[in-house]
C-alpha cells in the first residue's frame, strides 16, 4: 500500500486545488442554481412587473400621474439624471425601459389635447431585451391615451379633472382567467440543475487532482526508480488507481453534500431510492473525468497541462452536455455533436431520475441504460489510457525500453 | 538587454502549457459563447405575440374585433399575431399547446375576456406576452370606461360620435431613441467579461517569466543572476517580453472574438487594440507579483492565479445572466470594489467603448488599470529586487 498512501499524499499536499475546484466550485454551483428560473409556474396567472424608469424633468401633475401609474404596473428604478447614469441603466438592463418627460410637456400636452392637435411625443429608450420595453411603452400609450381622450371630450375642464378622470378608468381591469395546464417542472428540478451544472465542478476536479496525482509518478528518475523496484507494474498501477478512485469519490461526496445542504429540500416530493439513484448517475458521471485524468497522467502531462486540459475540458463537456443553457435552445449541429459527449447522457439520467415516482425496473431503466452509456464512455477512455501508457513506457522519453537502446548503441 | 529580451521570448514561448490558458482558453471560450449567445439577444427582442381570438357570433363586428384586427395588421407597429379559431374548445387547445399565448374573446354581455395560462416567472418572452395582451385588453375597457363615466356625468360632451372616436384615436405617444453609442445587446457584454478573464489568464505569462529569471525559482534563473546584465535590465527585458507575448495572445483572441464570431466592438477597434495593451501591461504586473512570491511553488502559484481568476470572473459577470445581475449591482453599490477588481475594469474598458459616446470613462478605466499595474510592480519589486538567498 506503499503507492497508494503516497499517491494520497501527493494530493493532500496540494490542498489549493481541492479548494478551489471541489468547494469553490460547488458554491459557485449552488450560487447560479439559487439565482435560476427553473421555470416552476405558478397556479394563477400574474402579470409581469419590468423594472422601468422616468426621467421626470417637467414636474407637471401629467409627468407625475403617469409615474404613479407606471408604478403600479412595473417595477420603478430610481436613476439620476445624468448622461452615464442613463447610458448606463438602459446598457446593463437595470431598467428594460426609460422614458424621458421633457420640461413644459404636461402643459402641452394638454394644449393639444384639448385642442385636438396632434400632442407632443416622449423619448423612450428600450434596453435589451425589446419584448419588456414594448410592455412598458403600451402601457405609457394607455395612459396617455386616457388622458388625451379626457381632455379633448371635456376641453373645458381643468387638468386636474382630466387626470382625476384618467386615473379613474384607469382603475378598471378587464376579466382574466387562468387556464390550468399539466406542469413539467418539479421542485426537485433545481437539485438537478445543480448536478448537471456541476459537471462542470467534477470534471475540473477530479481532472485535475487525478493529473496531478498521476503527473507526481511521471518524472523521468522516479518512473525509473519504480520500474525496478519489486513491485509488479500491475500492482504500482492498481495502488494508483485505487488512490485515484478515492480522490475522485472524495470530490463526488463534497460535492454532492454540497448540493444536498444546499437544495436538499427541494427533494421532499422524490422517493429516497430516485435519490439514491440520482446520486449514483453522478458517481458514474465522475468516472469519466477520472479516466480523462488517468489518460493524460499515461500520457505524461505535466501538472499545468492536466489543470488548462481539466478546466477547459469541464466547460466544454457540461457546455455541449446542455449544463449551462438547454441542449434545445443550440443549433442542430451542436445537439447532434452532444450525443457523442457523455455529459448530455448524464444530465438526461439526472432528469429523469429526479422525476421518478416509482421504482419499478420498467421506470428505472432508462435512467440505467444513460448511465450504461456514461460507462461505456468512461471505459473507453480507460482502454486508450492504457495502451497510451503501454506506448509510452517503451519510448525513450519515459526512460522505456527505447531509451535503454539507445544506450546500447 | 536586446539579447536578453530575445532570449526571454524564447523561453516563453517554448512552454507549450503556457498557451493553452492565454491563447487557447479564449478562443474556445468564445467558440462555445457563440453557440451559446447565438439565440440570446433575438429571443428575448420583441415579436408580436401569437394571439388567438374565439371568432364567433359574439366577436365578430364588436368594436374590440376592430381594435384587435388594427394591432395584428402587419406593419412596423404590430403588436398581435392573431390567429381565429372558430370555437372556443379549439382556442383552448391552441393554447394548452403553447401555440397562441392568450386567447381573447367577447361574452355575452360584450365585454372582452383573456385567457391565459398561469404565470412562469420573470421576465421570460411568454411571461411578457401574456401581460402585453392583459394590457391590450385593459386599454380597451379602461377606454370603454373612460367614455361611460363622461357619458354619465356630462352627457353633452359625447354629442358628436365622430368627435369620441378621435379622441380614442390611438397615436403614438413616445419616439423611441437610442440613448447609448450602440444598441444595448446582452451578449456582447459576455465576451467582453471574457477579454476580462483572458487578460487575467495571460498572468500567466509574466509568472513563469519571473520564475525564469528569479535565482531561487529556477536553474535558469540561477544562471542568469551570475551573468554580467545588470538585475535591472534583465527584469526590464523579461517583462518587456511577457508584455509582448500577453498583448499577442489577447489580440489573437480578440481578432477572433471580432472576425470569426463577429462580434460587435461598434468600429472602435483602434482604441480596443490600445486596451489590449493596457490589460496586457496590468496581466503582466500581476504575474510579475504572484511570480515573484518567495517560498511558493510554481505549481501552487499557477493555482492561486486560476483561482484568483476564476474568482474575480464571478464578479466580472462572466458565468451567465445572475452572476451579471450580482456584478451590475455590486458596480452600483460599491463602485469603488469594482474598480479594484481587474477583471471587472478590463470588462468595462469595452463596455465603456460600446456603450458611451463619450471617450472620458474609457480613459479613467484606463488610467485604473496603470495605476494598478504600478502598484503591482512596486509590490514585486520589493521581492525580486536585492534579495538574498541563505542558501546560495
Amino acid at each position: 500500500m506503499q503507492a497508494f498512501k503516497a499517491a494520497l499524499r501527493i494530493v493532500a499536499n496540494h490542498p489549493v486545488y481541492l479548494l478551489v475546484y471541489v468547494g469553490f466550485l460547488s458554491l459557485m454551483g449552488v450560487f447560479i442554481t439559487s439565482s435560476i428560473n427553473t421555470g416552476i409556474d405558478g397556479t394563477e396567472y400574474t402579470a409581469s412587473k419590468a423594472p422601468f424608469a422616468v426621467i421626470d424633468r417637467d414636474g407637471s401633475p401629467l409627468s407625475e400621474s403617469l409615474t404613479t401609474f407606471l408604478s403600479q404596473q412595473g417595477e420603478r428604478v430610481e436613476v439620476a439624471d445624468d448622461p452615464f447614469a442613463l447610458q448606463d441603466a438602459v446598457a446593463t438592463g437595470q431598467v428594460r425601459y426609460l422614458l424621458i418627460v421633457p420640461e413644459g410637456y404636461g402643459e402641452e400636452f394638454m394644449e393639444a389635447a384639448r385642442a385636438g392637435d396632434a400632442e407632443p411625443t416622449l423619448e423612450s429608450s428600450f434596453s435589451y431585451g425589446t419584448m419588456a420595453g414594448t410592455l412598458v411603452d403600451e402601457q405609457v400609450n394607455q395612459y396617455l391615451g386616457l388622458v388625451r381622450a379626457a381632455a379633448a371630450l371635456e376641453p373645458d375642464a381643468a387638468a386636474a379633472s382630466v387626470l382625476a378622470r384618467a386615473d379613474e378608468a384607469a382603475a378598471a381591469t378587464a376579466e382574466v382567467e387562468t387556464m390550468q395546464t399539466p406542469s413539467g417542472a418539479a421542485p426537485a428540478d433545481r437539485f438537478a440543475f445543480y448536478l448537471q451544472w456541476g459537471t462542470y465542478t467534477m470534471t475540473a476536479a477530479v481532472v485535475v487532482c487525478v493529473g496531478l496525482l498521476m503527473s507526481a509518478f511521471n518524472r523521468t528518475d522516479l518512473y525509473r526508480r519504480n520500474l525496478v523496484s519489486p513491485m509488479s507494474s500491475l500492482r504500482l498501477g492498481m495502488q494508483k488507481a485505487g488512490a485515484s478512485l478515492l480522490v475522485t469519490a472524495l470530490v463526488w461526496a463534497i460535492s454532492s453534500g454540497i448540493g444536498l445542504a444546499a437544495f436538499g429540500s427541494s427533494l421532499a416530493d422524490v422517493p429516497p431510492a430516485a435519490v439514491a439513484l440520482t446520486l449514483a448517475c453522478a458517481f458514474v458521471f465522475a468516472l469519466v473525468p477520472l479516466t480523462i485524468g488517468f489518460l493524460l497522467g499515461q500520457l505524461g502531462a505535466s501538472e499545468m497541462m492536466a489543470n488548462a486540459v481539466g478546466n477547459i475540458s469541464g466547460m466544454v463537456m457540461s457546455f455541449l452536455g446542455g449544463a449551462w443553457i438547454s441542449i434545445e435552445l443550440m443549433g442542430p449541429e451542436i445537439q447532434t455533436v452532444s450525443r457523442f459527449i457523455p455529459t448530455s447522457w448524464y444530465t438526461d439520467a439526472v432528469s429523469k431520475s429526479v422525476h421518478l415516482t416509482d421504482m419499478s425496473f420498467a421506470s428505472v431503466a432508462p435512467v440505467l441504460g444513460d448511465m450504461g452509456i456514461v460507462l461505456l464512455f468512461a471505459a473507453a477512455l480507460f482502454a486508450v489510457a492504457l495502451v497510451a501508457g503501454r506506448v509510452r513506457m517503451r519510448s525513450s522519453e519515459a526512460g522505456g525500453n527505447a531509451a535503454a537502446s539507445m544506450t546500447a548503441a | 538587454m536586446w539579447n536578453v529580451f530575445k532570449g526571454a521570448l524564447t523561453v516563453l514561448t517554448r512552454k507549450r502549457e503556457l498557451f493553452v490558458w492565454s491563447l487557447a482558453f479564449p478562443i474556445i471560450l468564445s467558440t462555445m459563447f457563440m453557440f451559446m449567445f447565438s439565440n440570446l439577444d433575438s429571443a428575448t427582442a420583441f415579436d408580436p405575440v401569437p394571439t388567438g381570438v374565439v371568432a364567433d357570433a359574439a366577436y365578430e363586428d364588436t368594436a374590440f374585433a376592430d381594435v384587435v384586427d388594427e394591432m395584428g395588421e402587419p406593419g412596423d407597429d404590430q403588436l398581435l399575431d392573431v390567429r381565429a379559431f372558430a370555437t372556443a374548445d379549439e382556442a383552448r387547445a391552441a393554447l394548452s399547446s403553447g401555440e397562441v399565448q392568450g386567447v381573447l374573446s367577447v361574452d355575452d354581455n360584450g365585454d372582452p375576456l383573456l385567457l391565459v395560462t398561469p404565470d412562469s416567472g420573470g421576465l421570460g418572452v411568454e411571461q411578457i406576452g401574456r401581460t402585453i395582451l392583459n394590457t391590450v385588453v385593459n386599454t380597451y375597457v379602461r377606454d370603454a370606461d373612460l367614455v361611460a363615466g363622461i357619458a354619465e356625468d356630462n352627457p353633452l360632451a359625447l354629442a358628436d360620435p365622430s368627435h369620441i372616436e378621435d379622441a380614442l384615436a390611438h397615436g403614438d405617444a413616445t419616439e423611441q431613441v437610442s440613448l447609448t453609442h450602440a444598441e444595448p445587446a446582452q451578449s456582447v457584454r459576455y465576451y467582453y467579461a471574457l477579454l476580462g478573464m483572458a487578460a487575467l489568464f495571460c498572468g500567466q505569462v509574466g509568472m513563469l517569466a519571473i520564475c525564469e529569471a528569479q535565482p531561487n525559482l529556477s536553474p535558469l534563473g540561477a544562471r542568469r543572476a551570475l551573468g554580467a546584465t545588470s538585475r535591472g535590465k534583465t527584469l526590464a527585458a523579461t517583462l518587456a517580453a511577457s508584455w509582448l507575448i500577453s498583448f499577442l495572445c489577447l489580440m489573437v483572441a480578440f481578432l477572433y472574438m471580432r472576425f470569426a464570431v463577429g462580434i460587435d466592438f461598434s468600429g472602435r477597434e483602434g482604441l480596443c487594440v490600445a486596451a489590449l495593451a493596457v490589460a496586457a501591461l496590468l496581466s503582466t504586473a500581476l504575474g510579475t507579483l504572484l511570480g515573484s512570491l518567495p517560498k511558493v511553488g510554481l505549481g501552487v502559484k499557477t493555482g492561486l492565479l486560476t483561482a484568483l481568476t476564476c474568482f474575480l470572473s464571478l464578479f466580472a459577470g462572466l458565468y451567465g445572466e445572475p452572476c451579471m445581475e450580482l456584478a451590475d449591482s455590486i458596480t452600483r453599490n460599491y463602485p469603488l470594489l469594482a474598480s479594484v477588481n481587474p477583471a471587472k475594469v478590463v470588462t468595462d474598458l469595452f463596455y465603456s467603448l460600446y456603450y458611451y459616446d463619450s471617450l472620458a470613462p474609457f480613459a479613467q478605466k484606463a488610467g485604473i488599470l496603470l495605476a494598478m499595474a504600478a502598484v503591482l510592480f512596486a509590490v514585486s519589486a520589493l521581492f525580486v529586487r536585492r534579495q538574498r538567498y541563505a542558501s546560495l
